[in-house]
């Protein structure tokens, strides 16, 4: 990553090493929240915020991080601001932190962000770092959008529902209903039906990306990490 | 060389400490006061609900009123809680009282009863549950009116056998898959009206304003 231009990290962070696609980082939150499409907007901003202010500090620190205090620090530094955004959430949008309950500070645990504080934000400048967070927690946010807008419209045959928990009472007619009747299929709001889902994005994913890809795409012997789900460049 | 490191990186934690200790405890400060308001405000909009009234909570002010101890075990409720009498124009209207039911499938399942000082059921909701999603979660308000059908019920309307579901010959609409979890809501709705009987008089009495708590929206 160290030569690439702006354009080459931007289409790396949202497609080809996606944190969750690629990586399968973050699939707690993913799976637990994503029942609709106001809860997945409303974690993944806390998220995709939690992560710009850890990889700007972290940056910061770069300097003075030893091996030995590396890992204590940047999760202090998580840890921080993963408080510091519950306590915004809990003071402007009380009732989106009563529906996302212990999701909210377990956002600490999101390997997500810890694996851009340690593999990119000590590495790089302020700057780089910043646009790294920015791209990366796009890249998450994005996809909890996906995920909470097609497990809404098929568990609870809505969209847009429960909006007001972020934006207050002028949300509250932003309800669709684009099926007639009484629409409901239950594995959709299960997480099972997240999973499910989550592997076929998965599986789409590659092939879009195998066919235009394939030459380039040769795995090298010795992979860096086991649980993913396609090479991580 | 050892020595610079050590500097180095003891200098590097403390900063990251002060760090993390000043940005938690200003953002604390600076929030504090929005926070409570929210809660206080999600909390008003809640109590509201309960009423059968919201769009006009601010017509109410509340008073809270610890509960007897007689009467906690009858109410699902483990330790000492409140209970909150609505005045309306200063005369007592409703008792909003918090309910919890043990009986249903997944364990607890928090209820808070309106009752007006003529014994009817304002209104009632669910506060939290645990119950299966997409069968028992018919209890919401978001997911099916069924909740309000307790509404301007009272323990006359229906007759005693009526507070049942129609399972087992009341009067209350079962779930498809579901019976346990309406079940126990009937049953504690029941209980909690039961305990409004017997508690009328003193919770009128209480509520006579002299500590009336305004919430502000």
């Amino acid at each position: 990553m160290k030569t690439d231009s702006s354009r080459q990290h931007i289409f790396d962070g949202l497609w080809r090493n996606h944190p969750v696609l690629v990586q399968l980082l973050g699939l707690s939150p993913l799976l637990a929240v994503t029942t609709t499409l106001a809860n997945a907007l409303g974690l993944g901003v806390a998220t995709l915020a939690v992560l710009i202010g850890s990889s700007i500090t972290s940056s910061i620190l770069r300097r003075h991080l030893s091996e030995t205090l590396q890992l204590p620090i940047l999760s202090l530094l998580i840890a921080a601001w993963v408080t510091a955004a519950e306590l915004i959430v809990r003071a402007y949008a009380y009732p989106l932190s009563q529906e996302l309950g212990v999701f909210l500070p377990l956002i600490a645990c999101n390997c997500m962000l810890l694996d851009r504080a340690q593999n990119f934000a000590i590495r790089n400048t302020v700057c780089r770092a910043t646009l790294d967070a920015v791209i990366v927690g796009s890249g998450f946010l994005s996809l909890m959008l996906v995920v909470g807008a097609i497990r809404e419209l098929f568990g609870r045959g809505t969209l847009f529902a429960d909006m007001y928990l972020i934006f207050g009472d002028i949300a509250l007619n932003w309800v669709r209903r684009p099926f007639n009747g009484d629409y409901q299929m239950l594995i959709a709001s299960m997480p099972a039906g997240g999973f499910l889902l989550i592997g076929f994005l998965i599986a789409i994913k590659n092939l879009i990306y195998n066919r235009r890809h394939r030459p380039i795409d040769v795995p090298k012997p010795g992979a860096k990490r086991v649980r993913t789900t396609g090479k991580i460049i | 060389m050892m020595t610079k490191t050590t500097t180095s990186s003891a200098l590097a934690l403390t900063l990251a400490a002060v760090f993390a200790s000043l940005l938690i405890a200003s953002l604390e400060m600076l929030t504090r006061e929005r926070a409570s308001a929210s809660k206080a405000a999600a909390e008003l909009r809640y109590l509201g609900q309960v009423l059968d009234m919201d769009n006009q909570p601010a017509a109410f002010t509340f008073v809270s009123l610890p509960i007897d101890n007689r009467y906690l075990e009858v109410l699902g409720l483990g330790e000492a809680a409140q209970m909150h009498i609505a005045l309306r124009n200063g005369e007592p209207y409703a008792a909003i009282v918090p309910s919890v039911s043990n009986t249903g499938y997944g364990g607890a399942i928090k209820l808070l009863v309106g009752i007006d000082f003529s014994a009817r059921i304002t209104a009632v909701r669910i506060v939290s549950h645990r119950e299966t999603k997409g069968l028992g979660d018919k209890i919401e308000s978001q997911q099916s009116d069924w909740i309000d059908s307790f509404k301007r019920r009272s323990l006359n309307n229906p007759k005693p056998s009526g507070w049942a579901i129609k399972a087992d010959g009341g009067i209350y609409d079962q779930f498809t898959g579901a019976t346990i979890t309406p079940r126990a809501v009937v049953r504690q709705v029941a209980a909690t009206l039961e305990v409004f009987a017997a508690a009328r008089l003193t919770w009128l009495a209480d509520s006579a304003p002299r500590e009336s708590l305004d919430v502000e929206p």
